[in-house]
């Protein structure tokens, strides 16, 4: 079921300032939805256009079937975490809760049922009395979220929920929104510039780039398909080379041309892979296209170790998965890169991925 | 694009206030400045220019003008580095001090020095009794002396705050670099803080121009545009609107150029501090300790002086005017006898306006900082004008909008009070503003998001966060307009006389006691406001 339609979304701020530029998107309901992208890339823009705070210069906002632009902010029933948190500084975290509760006349004895329900739901059940002054930055957004929630409102907006905390709080903050969520099941937009943040919590990315639209589709395949060059270059670490599809299909690189698993038609494109798919051999035959390189430098990350190998193609990063300790020393070695065909992408100039016909 | 909600008629209002009650009036003078015997001319402005008379008085007014800013400057960024860099002992007493230098009237102050070192001053008599002559304090050295120790608590309180706010890590960047504290001082620390500096030089230099009291009380004849502008238009005999109305335009016109020429300088210094540390205050001892005390408390007493010397003088024994040896109450018995009208006149008047700036300023405060558009921006704008309209040009210019039909307020109470009201309006709306971004926008749409709609979210969310800083805004505003004197000077009557205005008749009366009991009550009263302020401001939120 549907549970929010927004139909070709266009805002500017003054002539030449497009930030919106059409938006087309449908949410399914109960879904976890992430908007993600550059800052600048208009995705708070749209959240708050959802959330009232914005009008579009065009296109509608439909929620339930009930379209939501004649509506100001305060009567469509749309909760919102902020990225400062936003808890009113001069109440208690009970009030807090409370505020949205009582703006709707709820009787005294439901209105701390709920208070209690949703704090208990944060795990802030025995700081209901306490100013927010007292509490940390996770403690304070979690108010934020069972503010939000304890309203129970169609639809949950979040604007970069956990930007302003430290890494290790933000991983478990994260997993607490997204079990929250299900639990529930809030249909919930998610604003964030953070990718891993967004493959970790999301049913859905949608990766917007300058007010478009760049690729719409599950972390999965986010990841792994990118549709577009923008999108395979924000999410994760891409490595592109300059190379060309010639008149008989196959791919010239480096002087060579190696044999690609179907047609296109011929022009410059850009090479694309992923640091993992690169297999590194120190010499012998595999299949796919071959590569031979100097190892710059290589940078140890525990689990896994970056080697950065200079071609005459381009620099390539090649990641080796738990290194055996001989790994890290090879600087200054030569090293030769196998790509397997099947884990390439080719993009052409216009950032638009190539597609082969049988 | 924003919906229309309850700010869109605030807006209107908003608009209607500062048309009637600004740009109304000073259209009128304007407009009169251009006008001689009925015909539209330059002739008021080429005279003006032409006449050396007036052109002395042009310079006279950018010479204290200038003399005030630089001895302002001086002193107080002095005692602003010395309180804010070193360990100084009873740093509130020094900032109470120079708190109530700055918020008595400065006639009261030309008054005093008057008496101490005036022809038969008691500082200058006793000196010459044991042989050191001085000159007396009148004309332009003593106008600029008063200003200097008038006006520099206003540096101080300025420049005091911005210098606690550059980053310790800064100055330590510079010394771990190799440079000398000397050297960190002028290469670092005063550029970071020259908007500040900048800013209370302006404010020096405007309210230096702008005051009438000092140069009429203490100048002897020196003649600066503010006194010329309130004689031509005060003259019983052939006053003229029109001059009195082109002299005035022309001292806000300085003053204009004056703050555009700041606004300029610092156009490209706008410094963001993240991640600040509080700069640190160094620890002193021996004779280095003993120098900067004394420096520090001497300039804060110097400052302090008129003040002491006023209630000093409103305790002693009086017969008539005459002032008699010992002590006494007779100055009070007289002042709350023949005197309560001013009084009462001045803490109704002041009251009223008070309650009507808390009002429209924290309304118009709101629109500015949080509605931003075209429409807001311009009264922002116009909302500087104030500043720079010296008392005696806004009386004028109230005397001349406000005595035809439909509107005649000349000789009320409200005119006074408007007056009043405009004057002040500014510097609320700025406080407002500048505790509303302090304030995340988020929680007022929070609350929005909530179910709340606009005006209750400002009431509800804003307006309980806000209230330290009105509050804070509002008892400044009450001291400023318990002591206005140069607009109510020019719109009083005798019915509407108010304190500053009876204690000026006093003094040019020659009736110092009466003068010295009406200035200490007025001093007690400011006093209250002050700590009533300064509690106030100490129960804000933390967020």
């Amino acid at each position: 079921m549907t549970a929010l339609s927004l139909r070709a979304i266009h805002k500017s701020y003054g002539p030449g300032i497009k930030v919106l530029d059409g938006i087309d998107l449908e949410l399914v309901s109960g879904e976890f939805f992430t908007l993600l992208g550059p800052s600048g890339c208009g995705k708070t823009t749209l959240l708050r256009i959802v959330a009232g705070f914005h009008q579009q210069d065009s296109g509608e906002v439909i929620a339930d079937g009930v379209k939501l632009d004649p509506l100001p902010a305060h009567k469509r029933d749309i909760g919102m975490v902020f990225q400062d948190y936003a808890i009113f500084p001069h109440l208690t975290v009970a009030q807090n809760v409370a505020f949205g509760l009582k703006a709707r006349n709820l009787p005294a004895d439901e209105i701390a049922k709920r208070v209690e329900e949703s704090l208990n739901t944060v795990r802030l059940a025995d700081y209901g009395d306490r100013l927010p002054s007292a509490l940390s930055g996770g403690q304070q957004q979690r108010v934020g979220l069972a503010r939000a929630m304890t309203i129970r409102p169609k639809l949950l907006l979040m604007d970069e929920p956990l930007s302003n905390l430290d890494a290790k709080l933000r991983v478990e903050l994260r997993e607490d929104i997204r079990e929250i969520q299900q639990r529930l099941g809030i249909t919930t937009i998610y604003v964030t510039h953070d990718q891993e943040e967004a493959l970790a919590v999301s049913d859905r990315i949608c990766v917007m780039n300058a007010g478009r639209v760049e690729q719409l589709g599950t972390p999965y395949d986010i990841y792994n398909h990118p549709k577009r060059r923008f999108a395979s270059a924000f999410i994760g670490t891409m490595n592109f080379l300059s190379a060309e599809l010639t008149q008989s299909g196959a791919l010239r690189l480096g002087g060579k041309d190696w044999t690609l698993p179907g047609k296109a038609a011929p022009g410059p494109v850009e090479l694309a892979f992923r640091p993992e798919a690169v297999r590194l051999r120190a010499a012998g035959a595999m299949d796919g296209i071959a590569l031979a390189g100097k190892i710059l430098k290589t940078t140890y990350l525990g689990r896994e170790a970056v080697h950065t190998v200079v071609t005459p193609e381009g620099t390539v990063l090649v990641q080796v998965a738990s290194p055996a300790r001989s790994e890290l020393d090879k600087a200054t070695h030569g090293a030769e890169l196998h790509l397997p065909v099947a884990d390439i992408v080719l993009f052409r100039p216009d950032g638009s991925r190539v597609e082969f016909a049988q | 694009m924003t919906r229309r909600d309850i700010w869109t008629p605030v807006l209107i209002a908003a608009w209607a206030i500062v048309l009637g009650l600004l740009v109304w009036p000073l259209g009128k003078i304007l407009l009169s400045s251009f006008i001689v015997d009925g015909e539209y001319t330059f002739a008021n402005y080429t005279l003006i220019f032409s006449e050396p008379r007036f052109l002395r008085t042009i310079g006279n007014t950018f010479l204290v003008g200038f003399g005030g800013m630089i001895g302002a400057l001086i002193l107080g960024v002095g005692l602003a580095f010395v309180v804010s860099r070193f360990e100084i002992r009873g740093r509130t007493a020094i900032e109470v001090l120079a708190l109530i230098a700055m918020v008595s009237p400065p006639f009261i102050g030309a008054y005093s020095w008057i008496v101490l070192f005036g022809a038969n001053g008691l500082v200058r008599t006793s000196l010459a009794s044991i042989g050191i002559d001085i000159p007396p304090i009148y004309g332009t050295p003593g106008v600029i002396m008063v200003f200097a120790l008038k006006f520099f608590p206003q540096v101080f309180l300025i420049t005091a705050g911005a210098f606690a706010a550059v980053s310790r890590s800064l100055e330590e960047a510079a010394e771990s670099l190799g440079v000398s504290p000397t050297r960190r001082l002028f290469t670092i620390t005063l550029p970071l803080i020259m908007p500040a500096i900048t800013a209370s030089g302006l404010l020096a230099f405007v309210m230096s121009i702008a005051d009438f009291g000092t140069p009429q009380i203490i100048g002897r004849g020196l003649q600066v545009l503010a006194t010329q502008a309130y004689i031509l238009y005060s003259a019983d005999l052939g006053s003229n609107q029109g001059l009195a109305s082109a002299i005035s335009l022309i001292l806000v016109g300085i003053s204009m150029v004056f703050v555009l020429l700041q606004r300029w300088m610092m156009r490209r210094d706008i410094y963001h501090n993240s991640g600040m540390k509080r700069a640190e205050r160094r620890p002193i001892a021996g004779l280095k300790s003993l120098y900067l005390h004394v420096a520090a408390y001497g300039l804060v007493l110097l400052g302090s002086i008129p003040t002491i010397t006023v209630i000093y003088y409103s305790f002693r024994r009086t017969r008539g005017p005459v002032f008699q040896d010992g002590f006494g109450l007779q100055s009070y018995e007289r002042v709350l006898q023949r005197l309560s009208d001013p009084i009462i006149n001045t803490l109704i008047y002041s009251a009223i306006a008070v309650v009507a700036i808390v009002v429209v300023g924290t309304l118009l405060g709101y629109l500015i900082t949080r509605r931003r558009s075209l429409a807001t921006g311009a009264l922002d704008g116009i909302l500087t004008v104030p500043y720079v309209v010296p008392g005696v040009v806004m009386g004028i210019a109230y005397a001349a909008a406000f005595n035809v039909a439909p509107l005649v307020l000349t000789g009320t109470g409200a005119i006074i009070i408007l007056a009043i009201f405009i004057r002040r309006l500014p510097y609320t709306v700025s406080s407002v503003g500048a505790a509303l971004r302090q304030i995340s926008p988020n929680l007022e749409q929070a609350a929005m998001s909530l179910g709340v709609p606009p005006g209750r979210a400002f009431l509800k969310v804003t307006a309980p966060l806000l209230i330290p800083g009105i509050v804070a805004g509002a008892m400044m505003s009450l001291v400023t307009a318990m002591n206005e004197l140069s607009s109510s000077l020019v719109l009083y009557i005798g019915r509407t006389i108010t304190m500053p205005v009876r204690i000026y008749i006093a003094v040019i009366d020659g009736e110092y006691g009466i003068a010295a009991a009406l200035s200490t009550i007025l001093l007690a009263m400011t006093i209250v406001a002050i700590l009533a302020m300064s509690y106030a401001a100490k129960r804000q939120y933390k967020s």
